[in-house]
């Protein structure tokens, strides 16, 4: 690991059959158990909740939006507020991502170009310009204690030339990223390996990031739409090829199934929007997959989300209080967002803790069964989970 | 036994101010036997008053969940320096728990997850409108996101039943409107209330489950309006069975139709959508010379409540009258628009105007770590210090200050007016909940400095004294802010 670095990664256990390890991951704002998820707060808070009710959910990690935040508040008052740490009052870990997964989702406001990406503020129609230089300034203003590069992104569907052309660019970005980089002992960049849903590519990009030496490495551009046989693909050939003793962070994923999968396949830190989204639509995760409060069934059900769960929604309130006021009540949202959190949480210490008792094929296998009770899995994660040894049927 | 008693009393030119006690026991059946009981009755359910009722919608006090109204009242024993207020609950906003609580059996408190909280059972949420012309007969109606739902005595007892609470609010036939209604509506209501009152009173004397719940009658501000003499006559008959009486509620002095008294469309099935409930605005004055006729009418052992929106200034004026028990709809309608309280001019009167108020100290905040401060970012703000600030305003969006440098609640200590400004401009939900956190805390502080005012004070003309320098000094600042709102508008306009 290179002189300027703020992180250590250490492997305390890994899985004899499949990729997965669990590990101690020391940032500066603290030491992260891996596998990890990290929710997202785009603009300086998660979804309502108060960073005292993260610290109960045992959340350290969490994510925020350098395209959202370097438009509001801006980089100015950032800079005069010390940092998004101060800011939102948090004193755990953040990483930011670099801006450039907004470009995807406003594609038609923004033109790509070697400079960097241009786009309209969709807050007062300005032109901007995000460069990775830009983009490395505004995370070095924010302070998160992992930053990402700017990398060319392209949809996980798109196919042809464009798809080479933003791998090889966003290795050039990488390149200036690292170079605009003012504070590698206090924040760790993170490389992204692209290449679309091409093996040839995937591996041409992994090999070339490796060559630099980044603290840890991120797998980008899938989790849109994209089918899931090519998705695994794509993180099973990263993992094979990214150095073991480094985090391996897969970005835009956060499903259950997921995130149990490419633990399989070595990955170790995951970011989603989707448990707190999917709150404010009046949806709870359980172990058996996610059930909807709306639904009339639970009107007179008694009993918490998951008994088995120790969030201070599961231990406060019935389904059949949440049944009344999902959608309509802020409260209600505040609830599942605690509960979701926490299940994701509770997923990924039960994944750590079966990695380190040498139980996790057996902690896979069960965790499979509890979402298809009548063992009908998805092709895809049957295949997946043969690629690294472990038989479902 | 009596809920209420009357500690001290000093009469002013302006009425009589009272310092009370109410005790609300977590009540009913269902709950005893629950194991929860046991934690609730080590709490002295021993409610100092002027004091205010957490105000819920739908079960929940708004953007509030159970786990953070613990880290706004951490201390869990009333005491006169602060008390974790009682929870108020509309039957309007909670029509559809009906069936679930019928057969959950432990009370709406558990239900809505506040089961150390003794509840208030009160019929319309203070924050709508109502509408007129669907009382009858059978019933009067209640309004909802839901729509329209008729409740006639029968259901509302048994919604009691099934709720549990500590106190419930006798329904009214709220429908006399002194601009339209004629004197045979105004009579109907009247001979309304005390057939609902007898009824209730009735069905709680068949049912000794029940024994614990009190009884709060409802005085509607429009029969004086209307008619004091008949209005007189019927308060006296509802009070004749005053053993079963704890208190009044003082309905219809805020705001309770709307202005333009136009139906939007005719609705038979009463299904319409929540964009056709109008809301209350912040009470701004508030009819005093017609509370005096009302409070003279009542006995002064009864614990009186006003619901509604009111800001600080307006609550005091009602203490002065005599008036016991207020709600937290006005930091619910704050939430929404960013304005919090500020009551550091009376923070900093306080150490020369009284010796027992006891100074705000970091420790009711045990544990919390300490807000970084950043005091060469905080820019002078003597000019705005008291009343009512918005914190949409954009003066703060570098203001790396908190809310308020008296304050000790999670949201002072915490965080600051910058990024609270941010959480708003950018519709965060974290932005509401951090102001209710402040908000609520000001109202106990508030109410916990009334208090201890009135105990301190041997003569009314003292007491007198000092409230007139609170209120002028918080009406001050107000005006003081909207000179300045003012000056603003103006400059942008040119």
């Amino acid at each position: 690991m290179g002189s300027k670095s703020a992180l250590s990664f250490k492997i305390l256990a890994e899985c004899p059959v499949t990729k997965a390890r669990t590990s101690l991951m020391t940032l500066p704002h603290g030491t992260i158990e891996t596998p990890v998820f990290m929710p997202v707060g785009t603009q300086g808070s998660l979804k309502g909740l108060l960073p005292e009710q993260l610290e109960k959910l045992d959340c350290k990690l969490i994510l925020g939006n350098t395209y959202h935040l370097g438009n509001r508040p801006g980089t100015d008052l950032m800079k005069k507020a010390g940092g998004l740490h101060n800011f939102m009052h948090w004193p755990h870990c953040l990483l930011t991502d670099s801006g450039g997964f907004q470009m995807v989702s406003l594609l038609e406001l923004a033109e790509i170009t070697e400079e960097g990406v241009k786009f309209k503020s969709p807050y007062d129609g300005s032109e901007c310009m995000l460069t990775p230089e830009h983009s490395i300034q505004i995370q070095n203003t924010i302070g998160a204690d992992i930053i990402m590069q700017l990398d060319d992104v392209v949809s996980s569907t798109t196919t042809g030339p464009r798809v080479k052309e933003a791998m090889e660019r966003t290795i050039r970005w990488l390149d200036r990223c690292m170079a605009a980089h003012q504070f590698p002992e206090k924040q760790n960049l993170f490389p992204i390996v692209q290449g679309g849903l091409d093996p040839e590519l995937r591996k041409e990009c992994a090999k070339e990031l490796i060559k630099r030496d980044t603290p840890g490495f991120a797998i980008g551009g899938l989790s849109g739409g994209e089918s899931k046989d090519d998705f695994w693909r794509m993180v099973h050939i990263s993992t094979d090829i990214l150095p073991k003793i480094k985090p391996r962070y897969l970005m835009g994923v956060g499903f259950a199934e997921d995130l149990v999968v490419c633990c399989a396949l070595g990955v170790d830190m995951y970011d989603c929007v989707f448990p707190t989204r999917t709150a404010r639509f009046g949806c709870a995760l359980t172990f058996t997959g996610q059930i909807n409060l709306k639904q009339q069934k639970y009107s007179e059900d008694f009993s918490p989300i998951d008994p088995e769960c120790n969030c201070s929604t599961c231990t406060n309130y019935t389904k059949a209080y949440l049944q009344k006021i999902v959608t309509h009540e802020t409260v209600a949202c505040h609830l599942l967002t605690v509960h979701n959190v926490r299940f994701q949480m509770r997923l990924m210490e039960r994944i750590r803790s079966n990695i380190k008792n040498g139980t996790f094929v057996d902690f896979v296998k069960s965790f499979m069964l509890g979402i298809y009770p009548e063992k009908n899995y998805p092709t895809w994660s049957k295949e997946a989970l043969e690629a690294v040894g472990i038989n479902l049927s | 036994m009596k809920k209420f008693r009357v500690e001290k009393t000093l009469k002013t030119n302006s009425g009589s101010i009272r310092l009370g006690h109410l005790q609300l026991p977590v009540s009913s059946s269902g709950v005893v036997e629950d194991g929860d009981k046991k934690r609730s009755s080590e709490r002295k359910n021993d409610y100092g008053t002027p004091m205010f009722f957490l105000h819920t919608q739908t079960g929940s006090i708004p953007h509030i969940t159970a786990e953070v109204l613990q880290l706004i009242y951490p201390t869990s024993t009333p005491s006169i320096s602060s008390q974790t207020p009682p929870v108020q609950i509309s039957l309007d906003s909670t029509t559809k728990f009906m069936d679930a609580l019928k057969k959950f059996g432990k009370g709406v408190g558990k239900f809505v997850g506040l089961s150390d909280y003794p509840i208030f059972l009160t019929v319309h949420d203070p924050l709508y409108l109502l509408r007129s012309g669907h009382n009858d007969k059978f019933g009067i109606a209640l309004w909802s996101r839901h729509g329209r739902r008729p409740l006639s005595p029968q259901q509302y007892h048994e919604a009691a039943t099934a709720f549990k609470p500590s106190i419930c609010q006798v329904l009214s036939d709220y429908d006399v409107n002194p601009k339209i209604s004629g004197t045979k509506r105004l009579q109907k209501s009247l001979d309304r209330a005390e057939e609902y009152t007898s009824c209730i009173i009735k069905q709680q004397e068949t049912e000794p489950k029940n024994e614990a719940l009190g009884l709060f009658i409802t005085v509607e501000a429009s029969w004086f309006q209307m008619d004091e003499g008949r209005a007189t006559k019927t308060v006296l008959k509802l009070l004749e069975s005053q053993h079963q009486i704890e208190g009044v509620v003082l309905a219809g002095l805020t705001d309770r139709f709307p202005k333009k008294d136009v139906e939007v469309k005719k609705n038979p099935s009463g299904k319409g959508s929540s964009g056709e409930r109008e809301r209350v605005d912040i009470c701004q004055a508030l009819d005093v010379d017609l509370l005096e006729k009302i409070l003279q009418t009542l006995p002064p052992g009864l614990p009186k409540y006003i619901p509604g929106p009111l800001r600080i200034p307006e609550m005091m004026d009602l203490i002065a009258k005599g008036v016991d028990i207020f709600d937290s709809s006005v930091a619910s309608r704050m939430a929404d628009d960013a304005e919090v309280f500020l009551l550091d001019s009376v923070e900093a009167l306080l150490p020369s105007i009284s010796s027992t108020v006891v100074k705000l100290s970091s420790s009711l905040n045990e544990g919390l770590p300490e807000r970084e401060s950043n005091e060469k970012n905080q820019p002078s703000r003597e000019d705005e210090e008291g009343a009512v600030v918005s914190l949409k305003n954009k003066k703060y969006f570098d203001d790396f200050g908190p809310l308020s440098s008296f304050c000790v609640c999670y949201t002072c200590r915490k965080h600051t007016r910058s990024y609270i400004h941010h959480l708003y401009a950018t519709d965060e939900l974290l932005g509401p909940v951090l102001i209710q956190i402040h908000n609520l805390t000001a109202l106990d502080r508030f109410f916990s400095i009334m208090r201890t005012l009135i105990k301190e004070c041997d003569t009314p003309e003292s007491l007198q004294t000092k409230l007139d320098l609170i209120r002028n000094l918080l009406n001050n600042r107000i005006l003081r802010q909207a000179e300045e709102e003012e000056k603003v508008a103006v400059q942008a306009h040119v």
